[in-house]
């Protein structure tokens, strides 16, 4: 199956996308995909700093006292977004 | 291939979650892809065997359709992953190459072109951090990521990259405190799904469901605080700031 101008992706998978979660199948589809589609490349921008946003916040929540028993890497990584 | 990438047509929401499929959305998004700019092209439209043979006889009208194509994924691609640095040269050079590439015929299957460029430019990418750590591997510890953009941002982005922290601070602090866990399970520590459904004993939809309903109301969250106190507009368009 060839990536499209015409086949946006999914809002269930931004998010994932930009944490790497996809399957290799689905990150080179979609990888294409943003080759050649300016609407799903603002669409990533926005989901590059909601997720960075929301790394972030959580990090600090968790230093402030809510720990949901997240290790330190994790919030070292967020704290560098 | 063992099946195809998901897709907005492969998957759409089943009726009776059509309200939470909707809310399913980064707050920034909401009413947002209904009005951005549909891409410039219809995919019909392109034939990229017809577009690699008149490159390949040196058509200056399919290098510029080439280059209007691929220009800006191929500069978000780079950006995204290298940064800002050097950004022009990067996109020219990966231009050339693909175009070098295409003239000695090495794409031998034509209507592949997206996913050559692609493979271009992912090498380049691999070049140029291969590069940095080099040059950069005498100087400290590296734990590089796949990612090696430069994050650096002058006062007045540090000044709004604060407030957008502090107001998702704020709206995170709102939220009931299981939403936030399976916010900060999924965001920060990065847990799979499987891996939360299994701890906080949800099936998979009731997980979506949540994850997708703490997103709506951290959504609603930011844009009732931003009607009360309009900050950063964090919340509108990248390209209308």
């Amino acid at each position: 199956m060839s990536a499209s101008f015409n086949c946006h992706i999914p809002e269930e998978l931004l998010d994932e996308f930009v944490m790497e979660m996809l399957s290799e199948q689905d990150c080179a589809f979609w990888e294409e995909h943003l080759l050649i589609c300016a609407t799903c490349q603002d669409r990533l921008a926005r989901a590059d700093e909601y997720v960075g946003m929301i790394k972030s916040a959580a990090a600090k929540l968790r230093t402030g006292g809510l720990d949901f028993g997240l290790d330190s890497d994790a919030v070292a990584m967020a704290g560098e977004i | 291939m063992a099946s195809s990438p998901r897709t907005i047509e492969q998957s759409p929401p089943a009726p009776n979650e059509d309200a939470e499929a909707a809310a399913l959305t980064n707050p920034v998004e909401d009413d947002e892809l209904e009005t951005a700019a549909p891409p410039e092209s219809t995919d019909n439209a392109v034939d990229w065997t017809e577009l690699v043979a008149r490159i390949q006889r040196g058509d200056d009208a399919g290098m510029e359709e080439l280059y209007r194509l691929f220009a800006r994924g191929i500069r978000f691609y780079l950006c995204r992953q290298l940064g800002m640095q050097e950004l022009d040269d990067k996109v020219h050079d990966t231009f050339l190459i693909v175009v070098q590439a295409i003239r000695r015929g090495d794409l031998r299957e034509p209507d592949r072109l997206m996913g050559f460029v692609r493979t271009v430019v992912r090498r380049q990418v691999a070049a140029h951090i291969d590069q940095v750590v080099h040059s950069r591997r005498d100087e400290m510890h590296l734990d590089l990521g796949v990612r090696i953009a430069d994050r650096q941002r002058d006062p007045e982005q540090n000044m709004a990259y604060q407030q957008k922290n502090d107001f998702m601070l704020e709206i995170l602090r709102q939220l009931s405190e299981r939403d936030r866990e399976v916010l900060t399970r999924f965001y920060l520590h990065e847990e799979t799904q499987e891996e939360i459904c299994g701890e906080m004993n949800l099936t998979e939809t009731q997980f979506r469901l949540l994850k997708s309903r703490a997103k709506a109301r951290f959504g609603e969250l930011g844009k009732r605080r931003l009607q009360q106190k309009p900050l950063v507009p964090y919340f509108s368009r990248v390209s209308a700031r």
